[in-house]
């Protein structure tokens, strides 16, 4: 688009391309730029060419910069700790001696005053009298504890085990039941306040709170329901995740590559999982609706709730449905189809190698069974299979069938155990050959 | 050098030594904020912790002696006398005590004599005294860190505490460099070497050849980049809706689902979010707009449930498909605020003025256009944000004149007090040094820049202005910081040229855009890496608060700045 004012001359002819003139001729033209451009055509060029290139490769850079948009460093392990429980526990023992200590000294005098304690409310107090010593209030102006003075509405009271001296507010009262109680060591499952019922010992808040103290460790390994509940779940997830879980990855697979007698199997090791599952729903909703006094147990129990159901709904996503017989068959069909096509194309077989031990256990199970006198199993020439492992596999598992049938139970032991080592030797190859579908690892 | 995953395995582990059982994570409200910020609630459920208590000096007394309690504190001494108060009558079974940094011999003393019932099973030292925001950015959520320019000596303890704490989460042993124009970087960085001398055999860690570096830097050197308007998503949502924690409060918009009313925009929890959380707001308009039409397709596939086949697969996918919406859904939201507020506040127009005050381009025109866009009326904030930084930026005689001009101006406006004294506040707040520096523009390292910047031409005006926290790093990251202006602390003379891992704290707070910055170095040198930290991670109005609680007590002047 022109503007107005803007000339658009169009310039046409022997133009030399540094001072744009018009040369009229070609030759003219020619001697012109050598005489007067010569050096400066040079230069120019040059300089031209490199200002090209310059930004060409600055540029380039540039744009290779921002194609990266990602970047991933190397995993990491968990930074520096430093521990102090071996100091602690020097201060604390230390500390924990000389607690002990006082509270038995506490308890043995309980125990002095309990012993013969006479009914008569006169004659208890001189028997509390002899044996713990009363300090002389007469010196004493004010409580220890409050630093409130002592006048006529507040009078000087002593503790019954220290003999300190405590005005009325700040002493407590143990009742005679519960200081049995103490004695006895029945610890008794309710923790109730120390309230002043007679009859009953006035103690200063010092020594009573060191009883309860003592009180309270005793309830510390009470496990309510809440817990029995919770160890069972536990109990159930650890199964499906060490256990079940990978049993069923495993067949899953198997079942993938087309090993259609695998299938009862699958479907048991599914439903053990659903069984699991459900047991664990039920127990969490179980302790959700459990009694629950206070805020904190509230907020616990459904928070286990909420894990729980989300642990359920993993597991369930986890165990995909499996393919019917018919489909696995397939799969088995193609497979053998591929086999003989690579047969018929004169490669060898991609056979998987079997590694030696596995070959020593057949071996090892062959001439195990030739050894023994009386009875051997027969082979079953029905358990046919594409791959020699798990062909291997399904022999050995008939014989352990027809050993149970006839009673011969060592022998079905060391079957079993060929069985194990042989399943452990096939899933590692097929984990060599990145086979394992995930499944959530236990975190 | 991944600071979320540093912060993730110390929890993990924390939550594994203690043996299976019931669990109580019991924190104080620091490290609640840093234990939410790299776990999700149903990932710590998994976990088998159930109850989350704050240990307060009003502490519920419900006992519950069949749990175990993971105690994880900063080693405070409220918190100490706290957590001995709740030993002596202990609420639960067992007790694992952790502290996020180092505690002194006496305070594990006089814990360890409260411990009268031997509940104590393990007491040690976790390095997990920050709050991991992204793998590359920290923060230590300090809102101010002084007055008159000078340490607030609480903060500056807070500010060493937390930096140790990085280092050795990460196990590292850095060089320390700071800032020769900032006292207070100086400050720091001997703070830290003094705890390198004293926990020896802490810092006596296995090194590679090439020793780290910790740069110490103040955000007095570089005061315009807080206040520019930025375009990427998470520093757009911290400018306009604020981001606290990682979490956002959206319940002062109307009509809104109480489920939304606080979201929370976690990078490590919501896929969407961390794919998008660095790309500019027209990009993710275009972005959002596809999901929504994949998701209606989505939508209308599930609507046909004929078969069981088709059954089977909405009730496989339902799941996924309710935590998609849930996602869209907070994004739409989120998205529909900006660009509310992009329109309401005239962003657009404001903020390419911004950045051609703050890259200096067509310096003459700038007081022109401030007064324009004076006149339409933008919002008052706004207006005293470009005049802000239009005195940051300008240094001749004249601007003096225009600069009380333009204040003129925004008073006759009726602009509020404090706005103008902000104003004021800020030239106060930048650093002298810098004044003297920019003086000498004609040097190589300018022109070329400038010519490089010419030669490429601008892809985005709305993001022009380089923060000085990227330049300085890539002067680093090719052995070219300078050491006259960034020296190091050390005795030995360091004639190491190389450089690997980057750890940068800067006193006064970083940004998302910064933030974005060294994201993008980090992918462009895969040889090196950077971690950014800051005493906390600013967004205008709060660095404007920071700047005033800064400059009480200074006098201004013009050729620098007096304390008082």
């Amino acid at each position: 688009m022109t503007e107005v004012g803007e000339e658009n001359i169009v310039l046409e002819g022997f133009l030399c391309p540094i001072c744009k003139v018009d040369f009229g001729l070609d030759l003219k033209l020619f001697l012109h730029f050598q005489e007067a451009h010569s050096e400066d055509q040079d230069l120019v060029k040059s300089f031209k060419d490199l200002f090209g290139k310059a930004k060409e490769k600055i540029l380039k850079n540039d744009i290779g910069k921002k194609e990266e948009r990602y970047y991933v460093w190397e995993p990491q392990e968990i930074g520096e700790v430093q521990s102090h429980f071996q100091y602690f526990k020097h201060c604390r023992n230390k500390w924990v001696e000389h607690f002990v200590m006082e509270t038995n000294k506490t308890v043995v005098r309980l125990e002095k005053l309990l012993c013969n304690l006479p009914q008569d409310p006169n004659k208890r107090k001189t028997h509390e009298q002899t044996i713990v010593h009363w300090l002389d209030g007469k010196d004493v102006t004010r409580c220890p504890d409050c630093t409130k003075s002592f006048n006529i509405t507040r009078r000087q009271h002593h503790c019954r085990l220290c003999g300190s001296i405590v005005c009325h507010e700040c002493s407590c009262f143990l009742p005679l039941s519960k200081a049995y109680e103490t004695i006895n060591e029945t610890g008794k499952n309710q923790l109730t306040s120390i309230t002043q019922s007679s009859p009953s010992f006035r103690l200063c808040v010092h020594c009573g709170q060191v009883l309860e103290n003592r009180e309270q460790i005793k309830y510390r390994d009470l496990k309510p329901l809440v817990c029995d509940y919770y160890d069972k779940i536990i109990e159930c997830r650890n199964k499906i995740e060490n256990d079940l879980l990978i049993k069923f990855n495993q067949t899953y697979n198997l079942l993938k590559e087309g090993e259609s007698s695998y299938l009862t199997e699958a479907n048991k090791i599914r439903s053990d999982i659903v069984k699991l599952a459900e047991t664990i729903d039920a127990l969490s909703n179980r302790i959700l609706k459990l009694e629950n006094d206070t805020n904190s147990s509230k907020v616990t129990t459904k928070n286990i709730r909420l894990a729980m159901i989300q642990c359920v709904q993993s597991t369930v996503l986890a165990i995909p449905a499996l393919p019917s017989l018919k489909e696995i068959e397939e799969i088995a069909q193609r497979k053998r189809e591929a086999a003989e096509a690579r047969l018929r194309n004169g490669q060898d077989l991609d056979k998987p190698k079997m590694s030696p031990s596995v070959r020593h256990n057949i071996q090892k199970n062959e001439i195990k069974l030739r050894l023994e006198d009386g009875w051997s199993p027969v082979t079953n020439a029905n358990v046919n299979s594409d791959n020699p492992v798990v062909e291997q596999m399904n022999i050995i598992k008939n014989y352990i069938k027809q050993a149970k049938e006839a009673y011969r139970f060592d022998e079905v032991a060391s079957l079993e155990r060929n069985l194990q080592e042989l399943n452990e030797e096939y899933f590692k190859m097929q984990n060599g050959s990145g086979n394992m579908p995930g499944y959530s690892t236990k975190n | 050098m991944d600071l979320i995953q540093a912060v993730k395995l110390y929890i993990i582990k924390m939550t594994e030594d203690c043996g299976p059982g019931m669990k109580v994570l019991l924190m104080d409200k620091t490290t609640t904020s840093i234990v939410s910020a790299v776990f999700s609630q149903s990932e710590i459920l998994q976990r088998e912790v159930y109850l989350f208590e704050q240990l307060t000096s009003t502490s519920s007394s419900d006992s519950m002696y069949h749990m175990k309690c993971i105690t994880f504190l900063r080693p405070t001494r409220e918190n100490i006398s706290l957590l001995c108060k709740e030993l002596r009558n202990p609420r639960y079974g067992y007790y694992y005590i952790y502290f996020s940094n180092i505690i002194s011999k006496t305070d594990i003393k006089t814990i360890a004599e409260s411990d009268i019932q031997e509940v104590v099973r393990e007491v040690q030292e976790y390095y997990a005294d920050y709050l991991a925001i992204a793998p590359h950015l920290f923060s230590l959520n300090i809102p101010s860190c002084g007055q008159c320019l000078s340490w607030d000596p609480l903060q500056l303890t807070r500010s060493t505490q937390g930096i140790i704490s990085v280092l050795l989460s990460l196990k590292k042993n850095p060089l320390i460099r700071f800032q020769a124009s900032s006292k207070m970087s100086k400050q720091l960085a001997e703070k830290i070497k003094v705890i390198f001398s004293k926990e020896e055999n802490l810092f006596n860690l296995k090194q590679g050849d090439i020793q780290p570096q910790l740069l110490i830097l103040d955000r007095r050197e570089d005061p315009v980049t807080p206040l520019l308007m930025p375009w990427s998503y998470q520093a757009m949502v911290h400018e306009l809706l604020t981001i606290n924690n990682n979490q956002v409060d959206l319940s002062h918009i109307e009509d809104i689902k109480p489920d939304l009313q606080k979201v929370l925009l976690c990078a490590e929890q919501d896929d969407l979010y961390k794919q998008n959380i660095y790309k500019n707001f027209g990009e993710i308009g275009e972005i959002m707009k596809s999901l929504i039409d994949d998701f209606k397709s989505k939508a209308k596939n599930h609507q046909k449930l004929d078969t069981i086949s088709d059954m089977k697969a909405f009730v496989e996918n339902y799941p996924q498909f309710k935590k998609m919406s849930g996602t869209v859904a907070k994004h739409v939201i989120i998205m529909e605020q900006l660009s509310n507020y992009v329109i309401k506040k005239n962003l657009l127009e404001v903020s390419e003025l911004q950045q051609q005050i703050a890259c200096d381009i067509q310096s003459s025109q700038h007081t022109l256009k401030i007064r324009e866009l004076i006149e339409k009326n933008i919002p008052d904030e706004e207006a005293s944000k470009l005049v802000m930084l239009y005195a940051l930026k300008s240094f001749s005689k004249d601007s003096n004149r225009e600069l009380t001009s333009l204040i003129q101006i925004l008073k006759s406006k009726k602009v509020a007090e404090h706005w103008i004294e902000l104003v004021h506040d800020v030239m106060k707040f930048q650093s002298k040094i810098i004044l003297d520096n920019e003086n000498t523009l004609k040097n190589a390292k300018q022109i070329t820049k400038r010519f490089y910047k010419d030669l490429k031409g601008v892809d985005n005006i709305f993001t022009q202005h380089v923060p000085l926290v990227k330049e300085l790093v890539e002067d680093l990251i090719k052995s070219r910081l300078k050491e006259e202006q960034y020296p190091f602390l050390s005795d030995i003379n360091q004639p190491t040229k190389k450089v690997q891992d980057i750890i940068v704290f800067v006193i006064g707070g970083v940004t998302y855009e910064e933030s974005m910055a060294i994201y993008n170095l980090n992918s462009a040198n895969p040889q090196v890496r950077i971690i950014l930290g800051g005493s906390t991670v600013h967004n205008s109005s709060s660095f404007l608060n920071e700047v005033k609680l800064a400059t009480f007590g200074v006098i201004k002047s013009r050729g620098g700045s007096r304390k008082l």
